[in-house]
């Protein structure tokens, strides 16, 4: 059997024409047929408000992993640190503060042997500190891990003893009154012309 | 005989508030392919163009994203075929809950059809379907090589050569 016969019985076989009424049959169905939705209109807006609320939710999901106590870098930060720096230091486990000037709340049993913190949380250390008047409240810092880390590696230690404060004394301030003469305008004369800007 | 699509001026289909009206005036072609294409599986009539209109509903309904005429023809051929399929196994299925065999021979014509056509038909059914496919819509409308590459969206050279391996087994079952 060649290719030529064998193509000729195949279009033979194949060969059959629908129902003259067929197309007919199907336009009437399509018209019935509910017109297809036009779903690529809403789509670019659906992306939109998908693509706002997960950058929202990231945001706020930021927001409250975020420490709420003070900025490792913060003044309190950096005054500690000033302060662990200082000369004749010892360590704070030798160190008995007094509560009056200093605050400890139970930081010193944790500062001997500090235990890994959490990744976020600030980690608040005692920190003896005395001023003149003996009245600086709320003397604990926070420190972030890693800083915490850091201080422990550098062998800084807190200072034994209070530390002292001067008071600041500021002087007040004087302002001179402020004197503003008065603007006088005259009136613009029939014809004159307006130079824009004004005179110079 | 039907005008061939592709070889109509213009390139593109109308899609916009008279989708439904460009869309009827697709109806004529596209029914008689899409019927052709589920006959060559079905050989039933009937089944054949409830099939086609199955086709058509569905092409009417995805319109709006068969822009291109090629790719909507090619889209059309693969709905077709695979309803066409669907039905064939349901139709299968009911033969064989009722205990029949499935007759090779067309189903709506009588049985004196010749012997050599019922042949024909039982090698047709016997390719796979990677085969089968190129072979009908190459046998059907007077399809070349490229157009039904086109229309299966496949390279020329794999339509050359699955035609030439389909009519190297239909003549071996034949003799």
């Amino acid at each position: 059997m060649t290719d030529d016969e064998l193509d000729r019985r195949l279009r033979d076989a194949l060969r059959a024409e629908p129902s003259p009424d067929l197309a007919a049959r199907i336009r009437e169905r399509i018209a019935t047929t509910p017109a297809p939705p036009e779903r690529w209109r809403w789509a670019p807006a659906l992306a939109g408000g998908l693509a706002a609320a997960v950058i929202v939710a990231a945001v706020l999901a930021t927001r409250e992993s975020q420490p709420t106590g003070p900025s490792p870098r913060s003044a309190e930060s950096t005054r500690a640190v000033a302060a662990a720096a200082a000369p004749g230091t010892a360590s704070p486990r030798a160190s008995t503060p007094d509560p009056g000037s200093a605050i400890a709340v139970g930081a010193s049993t944790r500062w001997s042997q500090p235990a890994r913190p959490r990744r976020s949380a600030p980690v608040e250390r005692a920190l003896p500190v005395a001023a003149e008047d003996g009245d600086i409240a709320g003397a604990q810092v926070a420190f972030s891990p890693a800083e915490a880390m850091a201080t422990e590696a550098s062998g800084l230690t807190l200072a034994p003893e209070p530390l002292s404060i001067p008071a600041l004394d500021i002087a007040p301030l004087a302002l001179a009154p402020l004197v503003v003469a008065p603007l006088l305008v005259a009136p613009l004369a029939v014809g004159e012309q307006i130079i824009e800007g004004g005179p110079q | 005989m039907h005008e061939r699509a592709d070889r109509l001026p213009g390139a593109w289909i109308a899609v916009d508030d008279s989708d439904r009206e460009a869309f009827g005036a697709r109806v004529h072609e596209s029914s008689g392919l899409a019927f052709r294409v589920a006959y060559g599986v079905l050989r039933h009539r009937q089944q054949a163009e409830d099939v086609a209109q199955e086709t058509l509903v569905r092409a009417f309904r995805a319109f709006r994203q068969l822009r291109d005429r090629a790719k909507f023809r090619a889209w059309l051929v693969r709905v077709a075929w695979r309803l066409a399929l669907d039905e064939q196994r349901a139709h299968r299925r009911r033969l064989a809950r009722d205990g029949q065999a499935m007759d090779p021979r067309p189903r709506d014509v009588g049985p004196d059809v010749a012997a050599e056509v019922r042949a024909l038909w039982a090698a047709i059914d016997r390719l796979p379907d990677r085969l089968r496919q190129p072979l009908v819509l190459a046998s059907i409308e007077g399809h070349t090589t490229a157009e039904v590459a086109a229309l299966l969206e496949l390279p020329e050279g794999t339509v050359k050569s699955r035609l030439f391996e389909a009519r190297r087994l239909l003549k071996e079952w034949l003799q």
